[in-house]
């Protein structure tokens, strides 16, 4: 018998809006179709409207998790309008900024995917293994997360030496933790069964859906851009490509998971170069006046897979245009190609699998369609979970 | 760098019967300018090369008409090939190159919905980011007026 089940848009399992509906025979799924749009929030248009250095504020947000990722690529490309030097010393901590961020991205994904499966001792080691690398983060940034560290030209902040010895310890801490989170990952009996040969994306579908990342990483397609198109300090340090061969479910976690230890390398190797080079804010900042007129393209490796950014400048203080692909736009059609003819109860851990970041690839807010009104806004939203706490309390009677 | 790249892709267009207007910006970025009726085949010849991958295409509205600039990303020579198309029709078509490429489709689909590109040949040119209650023919990404109808509500 054949059945639709839909997925979402907004179901517990996911922590974002997105709609799969997921045609079954029996227990087998027969197609898939994706719906995306449920987010859209139109930043390519905002941006048309704001001025360089605003952009970098505005687009920061598009994501949560990979929030970093955008601003590097935006910079890289308003860079290549004007074909602008940016200082060594920014450099460095671009690439140092870029891998804390990857290693909690990709922490935050075992977490989840733990949970998916049921592993709620992986979710809560991973996440707890996280926090550490968040609290370095506003050690060196002022923030959680939203760094604010990017601009056309360099960075907004420098890393001074009196705060490298932190860093350098929490690094030391977290090695033995992430080789114990490995190990219980990679020698599990349990996840082999469950993951091994689940959800294999082949080469041929890479090549065909364009697919980035980890997710074709897995695939064994070396593709990389921080070692292909080498930007920021990743062609100044060593570290190295990590890839898979099966392109299962299984193969895309190694990957993750063994990445973290190549960040942790690249940043050890950009912390040393900064010892050495010289300090204040000159070094870090190539103060750009003005951008020309002509178009310019920056991508990075955000953890997900290649962030591409497109500028067109006519001389003016604002881009005329300004397109913003997030990885997840590429990664996410690949399921088309790994879960038909699997189990519907895989169907999760394979969507989850290429690690969708929905905020990236959506982009809506809630409107009245007479008035055109916002219905909600952030403060609603407060308000609406205070009155839920007082009611539950009210219910319990505390 | 460049070089190997610009050859590489000047003898895939020969072989093809193509001409294009190729200009080198740096050694990291090829921009080519084509025409629009050559838009299949220059992709065709382009996505045949080894090592190629297709990474976006960025749709535009400039003063005069309409462009779309298709990102081919060159990984191991560090170079990116950018295909322009111009037109000045207004509704724009171009071909949609999905049958070469897979992923354009769904570039293809959010252009259409954003500017009004029209794609001849897309096997499904469907809206993918806008809700469907969206008027038909107003366009967020386009220029000039901005639109004042009203929508209908449905519940």
């Amino acid at each position: 018998m054949s059945a639709v089940v839909p997925i979402g848009p907004f179901h517990p399992l996911q922590e974002e809006p997105e709609l799969f509906r997921l045609h079954v025979d029996g227990e087998t799924v027969t197609d898939i179709e994706v719906e995306i749009g449920w987010n859209h929030r139109g930043i390519e248009k905002i941006s048309e409207g704001k001025t360089f250095d605003q952009v970098t504020y505005v687009i920061e947000r598009i994501c949560g998790i990979c929030s970093t990722s955008h601003p590097i690529a935006y910079v890289q490309a308003v860079e290549d309008i004007g074909g602008v030097e940016v200082p060594e010393r920014a450099l460095y901590i671009r690439s140092i900024i870029g891998e804390l961020e990857r290693i909690h991205s990709h922490l935050l994904w075992v977490g989840l995917a733990g949970h998916f499966l049921g592993y709620n001792t992986v979710f809560m080691w991973a996440w707890k293994y996280r926090e550490p690398l968040l609290d370095i983060c506003e050690f060196l940034t002022g923030n959680r997360n939203h760094y604010a560290m990017m601009k056309p030209g360099g960075v907004r902040r420098d890393i001074p030496a009196e705060k490298i010895p932190q860093v350098y310890k929490m690094l030391d801490e977290m090695v033995p933790k992430l080789q114990m989170l490995a190990g219980a990952i990679i020698d599990d009996p349990v996840l082999h069964a469950r993951l091994k040969g689940v959800g294999v994306l082949s080469k041929e579908d890479c090549r065909a859906y364009g697919a980035l990342g980890p997710t074709s990483r897995s695939s064994g397609v070396p593709g990389d851009i921080r070692r292909d198109h080498p930007y920021a300090a990743y062609g100044l340090v060593d570290w190295n490509v990590v890839t898979q061969e099966a392109g299962d479910a299984y193969s895309k976690g190694v990957v993750r998971v063994l990445e973290c230890f190549e960040s942790i390398k690249i940043i050890r190797g950009c912390l040393e170069r900064l010892k050495e080079l010289p300090e204040g804010p000159e070094y870090i900042d190539a103060k750009i006046t003005d951008v020309p007129p002509g178009e310019g393209i920056g991508h990075h490796e955000a953890p997900r897979g290649e962030t591409f950014h497109y500028v067109r400048s006519d001389g003016r203080n604002r881009p005329i245009r300004h397109k913003v692909r997030a990885p997840t736009f590429m990664n996410l059609w690949t399921c088309k190609a790994t879960i038909i003819g699997e189990s519907i109860t895989d169907a999760v851990i394979v969507l989850a699998a290429i690690d969708p970041c929905y905020c990236c690839t959506e982009r809506m807010g809630v409107f009245d369609a007479d008035s055109g009104k916002r219905l909600y806004d952030g403060r609603d939203l407060i308000r609406l979970s205070h009155e839920r706490t007082r009611a539950v309390r009210k219910e319990l009677g505390v | 760098m460049s070089e190997a790249v610009k050859t590489k892709v000047e003898s895939a267009l020969k072989a093809a019967g193509l001409t294009a207007d190729l200009t080198v910006k740096n050694p990291r970025r090829i921009y080519l300018q084509i025409d629009p009726k050559d838009l299949v085949q220059t992709a065709r010849a382009i996505f045949a090369l080894p090592g190629v991958r297709f990474a976006i295409a960025s749709g535009m509205q400039t003063g005069t008409g309409f462009e779309v600039l298709y990102h081919f990303a060159f990984d191991s020579d560090n170079c990116l090939v950018n295909v322009r198309v111009f037109t000045e029709e207004d509704p724009p078509v171009f071909d949609s190159i999905s049958s070469v490429v897979l992923a354009a489709q769904y570039i293809e689909r959010e252009m259409h919905d954003l500017l009004g590109l029209q794609f001849r040949n897309h096997p499904g040119l469907e809206r993918i980011l806008l809700s469907e209650d969206w008027p038909e023919g107003v366009y967020p990404l386009r220029r000039g007026k901005p639109w004042e109808g009203k929508v209908e509500k449905r519940i």
